[in-house]
């Protein structure tokens, strides 16, 4: 296969990273002639031609694994970059949402000090990401990892606040403890092959393990879930993310719930179903995912923290999709990742909403709110919309997935672990509707009693083309299914991305 | 079948339900009496349509629409109208569209009152937006030939009406409406795992055969007995049925009460057109082998329900019991298995749909316009006072018991003569056994009607009653006009029993009038033994029972166990790091051992 | 000689493990996830070792006796992901330390027991 457009991988990683090299001495030069507007539009304009090459690869590459080697040095002596079905679905989640965070945060962060270091670690964190969705090379995926992992530390510590360096602290501490596993598991990986190639890792592996997994292996794959295992948030690895997102700014716990997460999990997968094969780990997934999903929707009935209570369902979702994985059939793994793209899409929608409400009333202690509909009767429409996406009500994105998760897990032979999971959605209707009664119904607090205020259509718009993603999903599933075809074929048949690799 | 080329039904209920997301907007510029007019005609898009196909085609062997979605995995979306479902589209078709005229007077009262308690109210046309999608969807359930498309109406009505306990209920209307939301949901679940068990075993959540344009009758037999189970379940806790039936006084009592007068099709409707075109004539086999215990449950929710509701003294609450007590009546009807059974159950629907929306709807007039009577001992000698009122009251409560003249008789008497042709039913004994268990049954509904109606209608005044005494007459107007077409046509469809019988036989004369004999004489007889005061009685019996040891068990050790789970977790979450990190450090270890061993 | 490193490694890191777990102080902390990571490192250093090894650098007029060289070299790849790894966790290192000077300005204290104002 040939890209029209040769460089274009490559360039979708390397655009957010030079971007950011460039952006403190572009603020420096706009501040000097206080045009700081203008350095806030190049940034997004970076983004958008991103975004723009990520369209561009996919489009042209739908459906085929196509390898760009770096600087000419074949795999598996060269580190080289491979879209596949799974890198390609994730990038496209990926820089949609970073997308529509930038937008949002043009707005959001308008007033803040220090814009140019939150633009800065921004797109550091969005090339993290997107270098790790698109690597080929286990040791580079660690590097792509650690950039994401730092640029999000610093940006959760960005309000220096008490509460945000307390979070960022918390975070840097166990993410690093995490990260330092997922590099031990790849030194451990290194020392028993003798390759960094995930490609190669995968044939060799494949070698090793003809008589059973030795020992180490299964260290190395421990360590790795771990470590990865800890940027999903599954638990037992996920005390530190309720306390990271309650003290990040929004635009950051937006990106954390509906961008690193998910790398997280595609890291996982690539490890798990490409070098280990499919069935190896999938009891371990199922067990976890289902714990998550049924811990984290109980830890979330008892907040009154309104980015804490997102924060326990970003969890309880994020264990579905384990769990959908965890399946290991065709369906629950699709509808496992595709549940992972409609998480994006409500999850963003919310954490966006919540946002708005937080700056506008100076408070997310549902206590203080109440009978904000009258006030706020979009942002409420909009909440409405993305809480019913959330438990899974027909007409939205969530049922479809979840009810493609549990039916997955049926064929799969689990009928009992998918009956428990379809119970522990009923959780989901708890505490989302108790979250939507207290801030929007009911008695109104002072705050909202005096609350005046005009809607800010621009921080809105994000959020409308979100709901309008939640209906669209939700009304042709077939959109959503055919994404994840291809990630779902490389994920079942790893001898296509090793064919790819090495022709 | 006939197969129609264009998707008329789909549109039929699709179109209603968008076109009712624009009213919240078109109230702001509309007086309200268009509102409702436009409202009203939106309601009849269904019965509308399924009665012009009916008068068409042949509604035997059923009308099947065009498919208008198709998924591999899912199977196809289609609408399909045979019998069955056309009595439980005339059943919802007609209340609906009446209740919708009915809420404008009330909900304009309602909407007042929260406004001065200073409670924000959404305007009238948000409540027909919510009102719509409510009662459209129920003909959307209705029509459904796929599991997936019955859940998806289903999840859409709970929705609506949801909403609608919640912006406009009575009480703690917020409880109510989660209490009722999460007993919905859970049932809706264990729906949606006992179709997915299904469409894991079959390959299709289809229940019409598309190629050969067949009901799929028992194409579930070789199923494994969990599955029709569980859909089975799923439909008994949204039945309300004895044991999972603590949630529905709570949303009937506090709903409004144009819902509340829906809520009764809306449970009974979809719930027992499910056990039968789901769970009956697919799995007939094992519907057989549960049939026992659904006979015993069923015939035990009627007295249960009935005696619960001679102790009430809230109005609404009462009705709520009454329907509790019905749908034990419903489910004796579909689990005798014989057609006659099935068809008085069915019947039973239609009935209950028109007598309790009137019951309901006079009740909410008396809270809209007798200065919010809710309690059963502060109406007196309401015969006097509001006599329109009262004569509908009366002819909805003859209806609920069956009286001879309204058609709630066929219903009964299809039950009846279901009853008695069972299999095991073959000598004379066990038809004596079999028709004193029905006479009971029955004994207990005319017991709280017929007192009821002593009590509320014909008692005489006390002092205190009389001093309130002050509210104006109510005359024929646009509430009170809808619930007399309804008494009429309940009235009306006794002397049409070709259409409504369908396959069943017409009983024999003698057979009816003996039947009919019989309860008219057990209902007095019970009406004259129950006048003491058993009420004191079952009140004792049973209120401090279900209260103290159901309510509590539902409703305080499950809220509190869940909670109690929530705290122990909360206190390892207590933002200390170390505990953080040593969750990490266990999930290794967890790990490693897992890959271990 | 080298059949000490791998000990050394395990203890390293058990001992970084030992010192984030254990302790209460916040540079404590951080001082055992810099020992940790010099553990990983070591591995990783030992792991390209070949006693008596030389230079993995093959010039252009000595192509023809690549596989020999091959043979005698040291593997260059873990020298140069280590060197990618300092880097690393130097960054890390600084974040966490300026993190840590922030909470002792803003709390007064080191003590990670204190630092728990995130909860519900």
């Amino acid at each position: 296969m040939v890209l029209d457009f040769f460089h274009s991988p490559i360039l979708v990683i390397i655009i957010p990273l030079i971007g950011g090299f460039i952006t403190p001495g572009l603020s420096l030069v706009a501040s000097k002639y206080s045009l700081t507007k203008y350095r806030d539009y190049i940034v997004f304009g970076f983004m958008a031609t991103t975004f723009l090459l990520i369209l561009n690869t996919a489009i042209q590459g739908w459906g085929e694994i196509y390898v760009y080697p770096l600087g000419g040095w074949e795999p598996p002596l060269g580190i080289s970059v491979v879209l596949d079905g799974l890198g390609v679905f994730i990038s496209l989640i990926v820089g949609s949402i970073s997308l529509l965070i930038l937008y949002y945060s043009l707005d959001f962060m308008k007033d803040k000090k220090r814009l140019s270091q939150f633009y800065t670690l921004m797109l550091f964190l969005i090339a993290g990401m997107l270098g790790v969705s698109y690597t080929g090379d286990i040791f580079n995926l660690y590097v792509f990892f650690e950039i994401m992992s730092i640029a999000s530390y610093a940006l959760i510590a960005f309000y220096r606040t008490s509460d945000s360096i307390e979070a960022s602290l918390k975070y840097i501490i166990i993410g690093s403890l995490g990260t330092g596993f997922i590099l031990t598991g790849i030194v451990i990986l290194y020392a028993l092959t003798g390759t960094l190639n995930i490609a190669d890792l995968a044939v060799r592996m494949s070698l090793i393990s003809s008589e059973g997994f030795p020992l180490l292996s299964l260290l190395a794959l421990g360590f790795l879930i771990v470590g990865f295992g800890m940027k999903v948030g599954m638990i037992p690895f996920h005390a530190w993310l309720p306390d990271a997102y309650q003290g990040a700014p929004i635009p950051v716990t937006t990106i954390m719930a509906g961008g690193t997460g998910i790398i997280g999990i595609s890291s996982l997968l690539r490890i798990v179903y490409l070098i280990y094969g499919n069935g190896l780990a999938n009891n371990l997934l199922l067990g976890l995912g289902l714990l998550t999903m049924i811990i984290g929707a109980l830890l979330a009935l008892r907040q009154y923290r309104l980015k804490r209570l997102l924060a326990y369902s970003s969890i309880s979702q994020m264990g579905y999709v384990l769990f959908g994985l965890g399946i290991g059939n065709s369906l629950g793994i699709s509808s496992g990742l595709y549940h992972m793209l409609n998480k994006a899409i409500f999850k963003s929608l919310l954490f966006l909403l919540a946002g708005i409400i937080i700056t506008r009333l100076k408070t997310d202690n549902m206590k203080e709110l109440g009978g904000l509909a009258k006030k706020m009767p979009i942002t409420a429409v909009f909440f409405a919309v993305g809480s019913l996406a959330l438990v899974g009500i027909p007409p939205f994105n969530g049922f479809v997935t979840k009810a493609g998760i549990f039916y997955g897990g049926m064929q799969a032979g689990y009928p009992v672990l998918s009956t428990i999971a379809a119970f522990s959605a009923t959780l989901t209707v708890i505490y989302i509707i108790r979250a939507y009664i207290l801030i929007f119904l009911g008695e109104p607090g002072d705050r909202v009693k005096n609350y005046t205020g005009q809607n800010n259509y621009k921080l809105l718009l994000p959020a409308f083309a979100l709901v309008i993603a939640c209906i669209v999903f939700g009304i042709f599933p077939g959109l959503g299914f055919n994404a994840t075809e291809a990630a779902q074929e490389v994920l079942l048949n790893p001898e296509l991305y090793i064919e790819a690799v090495f022709p | 079948m006939i197969k129609l080329d264009f998707p008329i039904m789909m549109l039929a209920v699709l179109i209603p339900i968008i076109a009712s997301l624009f009213l919240p907007f078109l109230a702001k510029k509309i007086k309200n009496k268009f509102l409702v007019l436009i409202s009203f005609i939106l309601l009849l898009f269904p019965p509308v349509t399924a009665g012009i196909l009916a008068l068409n085609f042949e509604l035997d062997p059923g009308i099947l629409d065009a498919v208008f979605f198709q998924f591999p995995a899912v199977g196809s979306f289609s609408m399909y109208l045979d019998w069955l479902s056309g009595l439980y589209i005339l059943g919802i078709g007609v209340v609906t569209p009446l209740v919708g005229i009915y809420s404008k007077r009330y909900m304009e009262h309602r909407i007042e009152v929260l406004e001065a308690q200073g409670d924000d109210a959404p305007s009238l046309g948000i409540y027909y937006m919510f009102y719509i999608i409510f009662s459209i969807s129920m003909s959307g359930v209705v029509l459904s030939t796929n599991l997936i498309q019955f859940y998806i109406f289903l999840k859409l009505s709970v929705i609506g009406s949801f909403f609608l306990i919640l912006l406009y209920g009575y009480g703690e209307r917020k409880k109510t409406a989660l209490i009722y939301l999460v007993w919905s949901s859970i049932a809706g679940f264990v729906f949606l795992v006992g179709s997915l068990g299904f469409a894991s075993s079959l390959g299709t959540f289809d229940t019409i055969d598309l190629q050969s344009l067949e009901v799929k009758m028992g194409i579930g037999e070789g199923l494994h007995i969990l599955i029709p189970l569980a859909l089975f379940m799923g439909m008994y806790i949204k039945k309300a049925i004895f044991g999972a039936h603590i949630w529905l006084p709570y949303a009937h009592a506090d709903a409004p009460t144009p819902i509340s007068a829906l809520l009764s099709p809306n449970l009974i409707g979809i719930s027992g057109w499910a056990m039968v075109r789901i769970v009956y004539e697919l799995f007939p086999i094992q519907f057989e082998t549960m049939s026992l215990f659904f006979l015993v449950i069923s015939f035990f929710t009627m007295m249960y329900g009935g005696v619960m509701a001679l102790a009430q003294t809230n109005l609404k609450r009462l009705m709520a019991y009454i329907s509790v007590s019905q749908m034990g009546w419903v489910v004796f009807g579909f689990a005798t298995l014989t057609i006659e059974g099935i068809v008085g159950g069915v019947l039973l629907f239609v009935k209950h749909s028109l007598s309790l929306s009137i019951l309901f709807m006079s009740a909410g007039l008396l809270i809209s316009d007798c200065g919010g009577l809710k309690e059963i001992p502060d109406m007196k000698a309401l015969k006097k006072k509001v006599p329109v009122n009262s004569f509908l009251m009366i002819s909805g409560f003859l209806i609920l018991m069956g009286f001879p003249l309204t058609m709630g008789f066929w219903s009964k008497a299809m039950i009846f003569s279901g009853a008695t042709k069972m299999d095991f039913v073959t000598g004379m004994p066990s038809f004596l056994f079999m028709a004193a268990l029905l006479l009971l049954a029955g004994s207990i509904t005319a017991a709280y009607a017929l007192i009821t109606l002593k009590r509320i209608l014909f008692s005489s005044d006390t002092p205190e009653t009389k001093k309130r005494d002050t509210f104006k007459p109510i005359g024929w107007n646009s509430s009170t006009i809808p619930m007399a077409i309804l008494a009429g046509l309940g009235f009306l469809l006794f002397f049409l029993p070709g259409p409504l019988l369908g396959a069943a036989e017409m009983p024999s004369t003698s057979h009816l009038v003996m039947e009919g004999g019989a309860f008219l004489i057990v209902y007095f007889i019970s009406f004259y033994l129950y006048q003491g005061k058993p009420e004191e009685l079952s009140r004792l019996l049973f209120e401090k029972f279900e209260v103290n040891i159901i309510d509590r068990f539902y409703h305080h050790q499950l809220g509190a166990g869940i909670k109690k789970m929530g705290s122990a977790l909360q206190t390892a979450h207590n933002g200390v790091m170390s505990n953080y990190m040593l969750w990490m450090v266990a999930g290794f270890l967890i790990i490693i051992l897992y890959f271990l061993l | 000689m080298m059949s000490l490193n791998f000990p050394v490694v395990v203890l390293l890191f058990t001992l970084g493990l030992y010192c984030i777990l254990g302790k209460k102080n916040i540079i404590k902390i951080i001082i055992g996830l810099s020992i940790m990571t010099d553990g990983v490192h070591l591995l990783l250093i030992s792991l390209g070792y070949r006693s008596e090894g030389i230079a993995p650098i093959v010039p252009s007029s000595m192509l023809e006796n690549f596989s020999e060289i091959a043979g005698l070299a040291v593997d260059p790849v873990p020298q140069a992901l280590v060197l990618t790894s300092i880097v690393i966790n130097v960054c890390i290192l600084a974040l966490a330390l300026s993190l840590a000077i922030h909470k002792f300005r803003q709390q007064g204290s080191t003590n990670v027991q204190d630092f728990n104002n995130l909860k519900n």
